[in-house]
């Protein structure tokens, strides 16, 4: 093989017309006056006609009609919108609403059991406005010990 | 494609009809199995059907359709064939058969020494192909099969251009190389 013959890939190349058309030129050119070259690509051509050659196969009598029986097998796909709508409607929506409308009577109407309030609890229901002077109520303490403070300053 | 899109049966009845009988082939070409070829071109067919609310006419329709059967034959010949290999014994039983294999008819008006060799030269072609890598065979059967060219066929496989070249390339002449008894030859 001279320096100048083709390079096998761009044989194959040639051979698939997949070169520029300067290419494809020149290597024509080559071609016609390089037995090499021309046996080469000869070799090429003979292998892709042996694929063409293989006997081309006819679908079995079977093949349209088991064909179409798998299409028939494929179920339509619902749209997301369709999912998402099929589940607002029919029988589990009654079902769930009927679920929460029961659960909210038993928090309602189901007693609990009751119990008197403590005499402090009256006290700060009847006088809830005193929470405005949180400062009055932080020192009540120190009135109720007011006694005991007194006589320790005495005593100091 | 699009009609059928549209909702039109009909139109995909069409498409199916005129294109079956070349997608049988290239599997078959692919696979070398008559029953097998069947079985991954209707597999081919059903991801047409199911992937039609996808389409988008971005390229030709061949193109697309046979970005999908050779992705069939690359990820679903193993299945396919390990099921009906199963099958076959179940079917046979105790005979040992391995199955049906269905082969194209030859010419039948050649002569009968003519008739076998033929057969023999296409087993030969076959085996030589299934001897190739997976993408190689894919590439080459997709060159010289259904004439695509490399910048199609790069986007069948997703490979680029340079890729796919390399891949006729190689595969076609490991093929040449098989195939120099089949040429009465030396490669």
């Amino acid at each position: 093989m001279k320096d100048t013959c083709i390079e096998n890939v761009e044989l194959n190349s040639y051979l698939d017309q997949a070169l520029s058309e300067h290419r494809t030129r020149s290597i024509r050119a080559h071609l016609a006056g390089c037995d090499a070259c021309r046996q080469r690509l000869e070799i090429l051509v003979r292998t892709d006609a042996a694929i063409n050659r293989i006997t081309p196969l006819s679908p079995s009598a079977d093949f349209d009609a088991s064909f179409w029986r798998k299409v028939a097998q494929l179920e339509p796909q619902p749209s997301r919108l369709r999912q998402i709508a099929a589940f607002f409607t029919g029988w589990r929506p009654v079902l769930a609403a009927s679920a929460a409308a029961a659960l909210i009577a038993a928090v309602l109407l189901i007693p609990r059991g009751t119990q008197a309030p403590t005499p402090g609890e009256v006290f700060m229901a009847e006088n809830i406005n005193l929470l405005n002077d949180l400062e009055l109520i932080q020192s009540l303490d120190l009135f109720e010990n007011w006694d005991a403070i007194q006589e320790m300053k005495v005593e100091g | 494609m699009l009609r059928f899109q549209a909702g039109d049966q009909g139109a995909f009845r069409q498409l199916f009809d005129r294109h079956k009988g070349r997608v049988i082939n290239y599997c078959y070409r692919y696979c070398g199995n008559a029953q097998i070829a069947e079985e991954l071109a209707q597999e081919t067919f059903l991801r047409v059907y199911r992937a039609a609310a996808r389409y988008r006419p971005r390229a030709r329709f061949k193109t697309w359709l046979y970005k999908i059967a050779a992705n069939v034959c690359l990820n679903e010949l193993r299945r396919v064939e390990h099921r009906i290999a199963r099958e076959s014994i179940d079917a046979a039983g105790d005979e040992g058969e391995s199955g049906s294999r269905r082969e194209p008819a030859v010419d039948p008006a050649a002569h009968p020494d003519e008739r076998l060799a033929q057969s023999e030269r296409e087993h030969m072609v076959h085996q030589a192909i299934e001897q190739l890598q997976a993408d190689q065979r894919a590439a080459l059967l997709l060159r010289v099969d259904m004439a695509f060219s490399y910048r199609e066929i790069g986007q069948q496989l997703g490979r680029s251009e340079n890729h796919v070249k390399t891949l006729i390339h190689r595969g076609r002449n490991k093929l040449k190389s098989l195939l120099a008894g089949y040429f009465g030859e030396s490669s």
